[in-house]
């Protein structure tokens, strides 16, 4: 696929330019205008649309683009995350779910042997969120709070990673709770932090996002840390290896 | 392994490991035909609340023979709601441990039951809005979409009959759209009459003190009643209320200025009115949802005599003298029920009790902080 004219669509992993992302479902487009690579997903589900996100429909496939300011995982792809704790046919524990965007385009990056089990307290999103599980085979919806995990333990498996993006004072809390109860040894965390949420503790020095990564890396091996502005204000985005002990 | 059992579910089965045994023992929690789809779903859904099981959830009484006697560990609330029906000792079991033993388990047992997780994440929701909470959240934002509605479709009917004249067409369309929109305001008052039962029966007491349309405004805005609980009375006060440019003075009031009393109020004191409305609020809240308790009609009480001393001057300081209160063994010995209040205090010393007391600094025109008259920006702005 060359020609000065037509955007360059790589149906394998961009690796050319430096993306390692192992997956069948993720394919990268440098588009001309914005000079950002654009992520695309296969999508499982059908009917495809979720959000009034961009569709291509190459190979017999629908690739939905992946929009970095509705989804902080797409964010993070944009602001050169390099390497994703997931792996196909992976199963993936996911907090704070909404009405499923992201979690939709996670459903189709593990595939349909992998699952995404979508945790959200809120029903009127949870409603939309239904709606998407209905058409996604590997999507499970679970209407819960995320402080209480010991309400879902029997649905939910061992998985292989965690994505949370909860913005709640105790955040951090959740996160290691979760990774105690459902998280593999070596398995995967995706975190989209957000600081201005995180509840300043009390006679604590310095920085409240620096006090989290420090609870955060005493059990996880992680990459530094991304910011996700400008698509979304006042996040970061952490990823790593749960390495407990 | 602990000398304790552990019991643990995991989709329809509850695993009990006994520490002698390398095999966990399972059992079906529904024991086919009897509870399938949403009445399996809602049973589970009541476990996982921590309620006790429903009669025929399977042979929970087979569980227990074998049992060695003394505590057992739970792993999540449904093993511990069961657990505890069965009459036995529970403890919470330790969170690596709960993950070990279902890290031991062969990874056919969590194939995911699709159906059932559907089945459950329905029902949960359905329970959810059908809760007096959410309901009245429903009902209020629905109201308001259907205020936006009416107010929009009447300012454009009125811009049709101003031109419509006696035999056009526009004047054919315009009745009809009248119609409509008598249509819509007969729906307003529909929701608005279902809305107001179920906010006097959820939150009695703030109903009471705001009134039931601004009780579920609050509870909408606040999206909770945790939420709403958590909130205190400076943040209730402006619930609501649009952001403004930065450097303004902040908000007097957002939901409130729809509350009971304040069209009663002249315009300069409503910030003053919803002040005290937004204290009384969070009082009368906690009554509603925490202690159910009734403080309705003293609050109301309350109410009327700030309108009445806000309406006639300023604030506190037109307030009716109270009633002496009655008076107590130690009073009668000399000494006050209570310590004066700091205006008493003051009064007490002023030299000139009868004369009028000047304004305060900040509340003068030209004074420190109201910088009206001098700074352009500032001249139209209404005193607060």
């Amino acid at each position: 696929m060359s020609g000065a004219s037509r955007r360059s669509f790589d149906r394998s992993p961009a690796r050319r330019e430096g993306w390692a992302f192992p997956f069948p479902g993720l394919s990268v487009a440098r588009s001309p205008p914005e000079d950002r690579p654009t992520f695309w997903t296969r999508a499982l589900g059908n009917p495809p649309e979720v959000y009034g996100e961009r569709l291509r429909f190459r190979d017999d496939a629908t690739w939905r683009a992946i929009d970095p300011t509705r989804s902080k995982l797409g964010a993070a792809m944009c602001r050169g995350l390099r390497e994703v704790p997931l792996t196909p046919g992976g199963k993936v524990l996911y907090l704070g779910g909404a009405s499923g965007t992201t979690a939709s385009h996670m459903a189709d990056l593990v595939g349909r042997r992998g699952g995404v089990y979508v945790v959200e307290k809120s029903p009127r999103p949870f409603q939309r969120l239904l709606d998407v599980a209905g058409r996604w085979p590997n999507l499970f919806p679970i209407l819960a709070d995320a402080h209480d995990p010991r309400t879902y333990l029997p649905w939910v498996p061992p998985v292989d990673a965690l994505y949370l993006d909860i913005a709640q004072p105790d955040q951090v809390e959740i996160a290691l709770e979760h990774a105690r109860l459902f998280l593999r040894r070596g398995g995967g965390l995706l975190f989209a932090l957000k600081v201005p949420s995180l509840r300043r503790k009390e006679g604590g020095a310095g920085d409240p996002a620096e006090q989290a990564l420090r609870g955060i890396t005493r059990v996880f091996e992680t990459a530094p840390p991304l910011r996700l502005e400008p698509f979304h204000r006042g996040h970061i985005f952490i990823t790593g290896h749960y390495r407990p002990e | 392994m602990s000398p304790v059992p552990l019991l643990v579910v995991v989709g329809r089965d509850l695993l009990v490991q006994t520490p002698g045994e390398r095999e966990p023992r399972r059992f079906r929690l529904s024991p086919g035909g009897a509870h399938e789809g949403a009445e399996l779903a809602s049973a589970l859904l009541a476990l996982s609340r921590g309620e006790p099981p429903s009669r025929g959830l399977g042979n929970i009484a087979g569980v227990l023979s074998g049992l060695p006697q003394g505590p057992v560990r739970v792993g999540d609330r449904a093993a511990r709601a069961l657990a505890e029906a069965l009459g036995l000792k529970v403890e919470e079991a330790p969170s690596r441990g709960v993950a070990a033993f279902r890290e031991s388990l062969p990874p056919l047992s969590w194939e995911p039951d699709r159906e059932m997780l559907l089945a459950l994440a329905e029902q949960a929701l359905t329970e959810r809005l059908a809760s007096p909470e959410e309901v009245v959240i429903t009902l209020s934002r629905e109201g308001d979409r259907l205020d936006r509605l009416v107010r929009k479709e009447s300012e454009a009917l009125r811009a049709l009959s101003a031109t419509a004249g006696a035999e056009t067409p526009v004047a054919e369309y315009a009745s009809r759209a009248h119609e409509h929109l008598s249509a819509l305001e007969a729906r307003r008052k529909e929701l608005e009459r279902a809305l107001e039962e179920t906010v006097l029966l959820t939150l009695p007491n703030t109903s009471a003190i705001l009134g039931p349309r601004t009780a579920g405004r609050l509870l909408s805005q606040a999206g909770s009643t945790s939420t709403l609980l958590r909130l205190g009375a400076s943040r209730i006060q402006v619930i609501g209320a649009r952001r403004r440019r930065p450097g303004s003075p902040g908000p007097r009031h957002g939901v409130l200025f729809g509350a009971e009393g304040m069209d009663r109020v002249p315009p300069s004191r409503r910030g003053a009115l919803a002040r005290s409305l937004a204290s009384w609020a969070v009082v009368a809240l906690r009554a509603d949802l925490l202690t159910h308790g009734s403080v309705g009609v003293a609050l109301v009480e309350r109410r009327e005599q700030r309108i009445v001393a806000l309406s006639r001057g300023r604030g506190h300081h037109a307030r009716p003298a109270p009633e002496p209160p009655a008076r107590s063994s130690v009073e009668r010995a000399g000494a006050p029920s209570r310590l004066p209040r700091p205006s008493e205090r003051r009064r007490e010393t002023s030299p000139r009790d009868d004369v009028p007391r000047e304004r305060p600094r900040h509340d003068r025109p030209g004074g420190r902080r109201d910088p009206r008259g001098r700074d352009p920006r500032w001249r139209n702005r209404r005193r607060r």
